[in-house]
């Protein structure tokens, strides 16, 4: 099940300094070694948040994965990326600024 | 014989730590100094031994292993995250205590996963330090704390009435302890929040409310009555911790609840309640 395959990756790459370091000098070659499709793996490497919570991947590993290694870590964009409206916008607090 | 002498529930909002003045003034003064009330109420009904009910949030078990409950019965350090105005270090636990509730639960069909070491996260290290620890300052001495970890925050989820038997469990296993120890236990964990999801920043104060209220009556059978798509649509899937509420209320015996603080902070994306659970057979 691919759930658990991405929840496998995800944990790592959240709290596996190791694994931290091999993707972001690698990031292709690190997933080389999960089952994934190569869809799948477009997800992680581009960290598409909303397709991989669409796939049943827990929020706090998404949201563990952003905060680690998206290029800006910046929760406004992520939750941007999660689709929020307007409205989920305006709720946005200043805690989850940068 | 052991007794449970009370019990509370407090959250355990990391983003408190990230982002302190995010909230109106009073908001802020309010929620830290809750946890000052409920410190110097633990060192009022001078505790012993606390134990602290708390949840994963996919820190510490990866999909290798996700124990559905778990008890720390050893070495106890943490928390493994670095938060600023947290400290990590050894935290003392009441060893004798909670390999007699491993041993007592096998008498009861409670198969208890154990952690002969354990880093505790942030559920357990913030009402740690901000209760028990200032509870021991007032005190000045120890109150060794068991970590107790239910599934909330990954599923496959602990059962509503799996937590209450672990409660009344933990309570039978205090009570037959050969020490004439008085044990405070703490359910940890906020009430609606929304973590990673597209709602976060959501807070649903009549959720809460409706939640401390339960608490209140002491109404645990109301508690446990939830299911898991209300508590998403209402609550969020941080509100699975409610769970951890119900473990607490359960090991304290006929509980009545009074509400200490409430307050609804959506710049730390939670609904923060803070109460305190007596017994009415402590009462009278």
């Amino acid at each position: 099940m691919s759930r658990n395959v991405l929840e496998r990756v995800l944990w790592q790459l959240s709290v596996e300094r190791a694994a931290k370091e091999r993707f972001r000098a690698d990031a292709g070659k690190f997933l080389a070694r999960f089952d994934l499709s190569e869809e799948e793996r477009q997800m992680v490497i581009e960290f598409d948040v909303s397709a991989l919570q669409r796939l049943g991947v827990n929020p706090m590993l998404t949201m563990g994965f952003w905060q680690e290694l998206s290029p800006t870590r910046d929760m406004a964009l992520y939750k941007e990326r999660l689709g929020a409206s307007d409205e989920q916008r305006a709720a946005f607090s200043a805690a989850l600024k940068g | 014989m052991g007794k449970i002498v009370g019990g509370f529930w407090m959250p355990h909002d990391p983003v408190m730590f990230v982002a302190p003045d995010a909230p109106p003034q009073e908001q802020r003064d309010n929620v830290w100094g809750a946890y000052e009330v409920c410190a110097r109420r633990m060192a009022e009904l001078d505790a012993t031994a606390a134990i602290i009910v708390g949840n994963d949030h996919y820190i510490l078990f990866g999909t290798q292993c996700l124990p559905r409950y778990l008890i720390g019965n050893g070495d106890v350090d943490g928390p493994i995250e670095a938060l600023p105005g947290l400290k990590r270090g050894v935290i003392s636990n009441h060893q004798a205590l909670a390999q007699h509730i491993v041993a007592e639960g096998e008498t009861q069909g409670i198969d208890w996963t154990v952690a002969r070491s354990f880093s505790v996260e942030h559920s357990f290290a913030i009402p740690h330090q901000l209760t028990v620890q200032a509870a021991e300052r007032m005190l000045g001495r120890s109150i060794p704390t068991i970590p107790v970890y239910l599934a909330c925050g990954v599923d496959p989820y602990i059962s509503f009435k799996r937590a209450g038997e672990l409660g009344r469990q933990i309570r039978a296993a205090v009570e037959s302890f050969d020490a004439d120890e008085r044990v405070v236990i703490i359910g940890s964990g906020g009430i609606s929040h929304w973590v990673g999801t597209v709602e976060s920043g959501r807070v649903n104060e009549e959720f809460d409310r409706e939640i401390l209220a339960h608490g209140v009556n002491g109404d645990l059978a109301a508690l446990c009555a939830y299911d898991d798509a209300d508590i998403l649509e209402r609550g969020g899937n941080g509100a699975m911790e409610i769970r951890n509420f119900a473990c607490a209320m359960a090991a304290v015996p006929n509980p009545r609840g009074e509400v200490i603080a409430y307050e609804a902070v959506p710049a730390w994306v939670t609904g923060l309640g803070f109460l305190q659970l007596f017994s009415q057979e402590s009462a009278q």
